[in-house]
């Protein structure tokens, strides 16, 4: 037991210890940040988020000095990975409108279905549809227990709300988790009608252009624009977004 | 040298194959005889020109005590033309055996095979044409002959050839005669993209199918058994040309194939500055997902924004259909009385030329612009008051805030299983309800349920009374239990249970005798009680054990009716 403990306690030291170095990088890169470093920065950002501090703020901060690099494109990249946590975020919000106007490429407009869901993450969305449905069974478990009739309209819109909420967490979870998107950054590449260098340049896309990933080679994107221009893009020349 | 494991000595070993001639994508079966000792399967090493199939039998035969085994290997050829299987040396018992070289003449596909019939299975390629210009779509067909067997894939294509492959289409099937043989013919279509231009090639194809294995025996149960054979089809050779850049008209844009165009716009009476919706639809076959709007010298004084596009009723590959194309165009002057003609260029590889197709002029009224040379507006207290757009982004975060969340939590067992608490808490309460309802409309089994509460509880008070030594507790309690579980049995109040119905109800309704004589034992100890009411706790617990076993049996008797 005692040595059991022992053995909790050291892994305890040790993930507080982890947790320690990675909150001394990130506050170095603010460091370097505020000193205008903002290379050293951005890799500073980058090495806290590979050793475990994935969070919001990282990817925020990473954006900015992204940014002030001149790097639109992983800027908004970094921005909308961030969009994953706290898509509620106004200064987040501000600062990914903000670069995709400066960016030359193009991006997407999101409509009012679109926009709705980004409210709340996909996790939130679970979650509300799930107190949805917990409540719904709830009332009719507090009726069967009474042993009274509820009002069969109430049911209906709280069953018709559960089945709505349902649906938009559904939708939420395969925009997050099941579709791929990704950010172009290099300043200007050639997207091309095959994977192949040799093969005929299709149509361009220019640094901070947001596509669809459709399929993959080891080396290749087949991306999609806003424009529904299909072609193939190098891997290096498109950072992936994903939660 | 074939690893074998040797047996003994004074062994020989042939090779032999099935037949000297054998078509492209037909596999030729090589037989390899020990006789006199008895080994490991060979590992057959590599044989130049051929590739090794899946399949490989082995069959131990003893004749006259001599024994002999045989391992057969399926060998595909690479090429066409007269191969040789080279010697193969084996290692019988530290001595090396070598077997004769075998020629086989491997014929192209289609071509008759010497002192053979046609293959029972064969596939050929079949493209429109092998010149073809980059962007060009063709229509590879790979057409599989089958007397036998049964496809359960697709053919396999290399995917670094140059081309684009589409989809594969359903395949479609008829009965064909070939040289005077049925064949089921099996057409595969897919669309291919040139995109790269040089030397290409096409294929080669492989095509797996199932045939029945006449090498091994039929089983009992599951029939003939079946092996995966590989079909293979060459390759064929193509050239790819870019379109010829001299001529190129200004509005291409690297469209290749024959196609229409169609212009509309909405609305057609705007002020200056105001956009037009211009919709441009291309149809025709080609590669539609490659069709951009070529620039237009004649729309300049038009600022054009960049174009959405879809793509309609067209086929699953998209090379043939209408994309449509929305762009908001912005005339800049007064002075424009219409919208200049859309052209579109494209490359027609069929003419090997240029095509250009234009769309008529759309009048347009232009009016000015009611702000154009107005003062601008002056804010009001609300205007002023409104955020002034961002001048640089927002500043960095101090904590690192919240973790990002790789799990989603639909993924998560947990979460999974929590969604189920409170519908089964619901139908649990249902279910309760149900069996409330039951019980209610059947009084029987309400007083079953009830009498066995009561009987349950009994036993353990008869039990505390003989250990408190309480005979009046006891025997009252006893008597009542009695009472109500014989009254149930029977259907009878239980009021109206004396000692008397033991025999003239319970016997007769076929309860045995122990049980019997046990009650009435238990009747008349309370009868004695009543008269000589001096009992031990130790006699009151025996009455307890006998009393609760009697009671264990009438619960467990059904009266006969």
């Amino acid at each position: 037991m005692i040595r059991w403990c022992a053995g909790v306690l050291f892994v305890l030291v040790l993930l507080s210890a982890r947790a320690a170095d990675v909150n001394t990088t990130f506050a170095a890169g603010n460091q370097a940040y505020e000193q205008g470093k903002f290379a050293e920065a951005a890799a500073l950002y980058r090495a806290a988020i590979t050793n475990g501090a994935a969070t919001s703020g990282a990817w925020f901060n990473l954006g900015n000095a992204e940014f002030k690099v001149g790097n639109l494109g992983r800027a908004i990249a970094a921005y909308r990975t961030a969009e994953f946590a706290t898509p509620r975020d106004a200064a987040l919000r501000a600062n990914l409108a903000f670069v995709r106007k400066k960016a030359s490429g193009d991006h997407p407009q999101p409509g009012a279905i679109s926009s709705g869901l980004r409210l709340l993450t996909a996790n939130e969305w679970a979650t509300a549809a799930s107190a949805a449905l917990a409540a719904f069974f709830a009332v009719l478990a507090i009726a069967e227990w009474r042993g009274v009739r509820g009002s069969r309209t109430s049911l209906v819109c709280l069953a018709a709300v559960c089945l709505l909420l349902v649906g938009v967490a559904a939708t939420s979870f395969y925009e997050t988790y099941m579709s791929r998107h990704g950010v172009v950054v290099a300043k200007q590449i050639a997207v091309r009608f095959g994977p192949l260098d040799d093969s005929q340049s299709a149509f361009q896309l220019s640094d901070g252009a947001e596509v669809d990933l459709l399929d993959a080679t080891p080396e290749w994107w087949q991306v999609r624009d806003r424009q529904g221009r299909v072609g193939w893009a190098r891997r290096a020349d498109i950072a992936a977004v994903s939660p | 040298m074939l690893g074998l494991i040797p047996g003994a000595w004074a062994a020989t070993v042939t090779a032999t194959i099935d037949r000297p001639a054998v078509s492209m994508g037909e596999s030729v079966t090589l037989t390899i005889t020990v006789e006199g000792s008895q080994v490991g399967r060979p590992n057959l090493p590599p044989i130049p020109n051929f590739t090794t199939g899946p399949s490989t039998g082995i069959s131990t035969e003893i004749i006259n005590g001599q024994i002999r085994q045989s391992f057969t290997y399926e060998l595909y050829p690479t090429q066409p033309g007269d191969l040789v299987i080279p010697s193969l040396q084996l290692n019988l018992g530290g001595q090396a055996i070598a077997t004769q070289p075998i020629t086989v003449k491997v014929m192209k596909p289609g071509e008759a095979v010497p002192g053979a019939t046609l293959p029972s299975s064969f596939v050929k390629l079949v493209v429109p044409k092998t010149n073809l210009y980059v962007g060009e779509v063709i229509q590879l067909q790979v057409q599989v002959y089958s007397q036998e067997g049964r496809i359960n894939q697709y053919p396999q294509l290399p995917a670094d050839s140059g081309f684009t492959i589409g989809k594969w289409e359903k395949p479609t099937e008829q009965r064909v005669a070939v040289s005077n043989q049925a064949f089921n013919l099996i057409t595969f279509r897919v669309p291919l993209t040139a995109v790269k231009a040089g030397a290409l090639t096409i294929g080669p194809v492989t095509q797996p199918i199932i045939v029945a294995d006449r090498s091994r025996r039929a089983d009992f149960f599951f029939g003939v058994p079946q092996k995966e054979v590989r079909l293979m089809a060459e390759k064929i050779a193509a050239v790819a040309v870019p379109p010829p850049p001299q001529n190129a008209p200004p509005t291409f844009a690297g469209a290749v194939g024959q196609y229409s165009v169609t212009a509309a716009a909405s609305p057609t009476t705007v002020a200056v500055g105001d956009p037009i919706t211009v919709r441009i639809q291309v149809t025709g076959r080609g590669w539609l997902d490659a069709i951009t709007v070529p620039p237009q010298p004649q729309w300049r004084e038009f600022k054009m924004y960049a174009p959405n596009a879809r793509i309609d009723g067209a086929d699953q590959n998209n090379t043939s259909g209408t994309k449509t194309f929305e762009i908001a165009v912005v005339p800049q002057s007064v002075s424009i009385k219409a919208l200049p003609p859309f052209a579109f260029s494209y490359f027609d590889p069929d003419a090997a030329a240029y095509r250009t197709v234009t769309t008529p002029a759309i009048p347009l009224t232009i009016t000015p612009s009611t702000g154009g040379n107005m003062p601008l507006p002056q804010l009001s207290a609300t205007n002023a008051n409104a955020p002034k757009p961002m001048s640089d982004i927002a500043h960095i975060k101090v904590s690192p805030g919240v973790a990002m969340v790789s799990a989603p939590l639909i993924r998560q067992p947990w979460f999974i299983g929590l969604q189920f608490l409170a519908p089964a808490l619901w139908l649990g309460l249902v279910l309760r309800r149900k069996r409330r309802e039951s019980l209610a409309n059947n009084p029987r089994l309400r007083r079953r349920r009830e009498v066995q509460a009561l009987v349950r509880n009994g036993i353990v008070q008869l039990h505390k009374a003989a250990d408190e030594n309480r005979p009046d507790e006891f025997f009252t309690r006893l008597f009542r239990t009695l009472q109500e579980q014989i009254g149930e049995r029977l259907d009878v109040p239980a009021t109206s249970v004396t000692e008397a119905v033991v025999d003239e109800r319970l016997r007769p309704a076929g309860l045995g005798d122990s049980v019997c004589r046990a009650l009435h034992e238990l009747f008349q100890a309370g009868n004695l009680a009543r008269y000589a009411p001096v009992q031990t706790s130790h006699e009151l617990q025996a009455l307890a054990a006998t009393a609760e076993k009697t009671l264990r049996e009438l619960q467990a008797w059904e009266v006969k009716r």
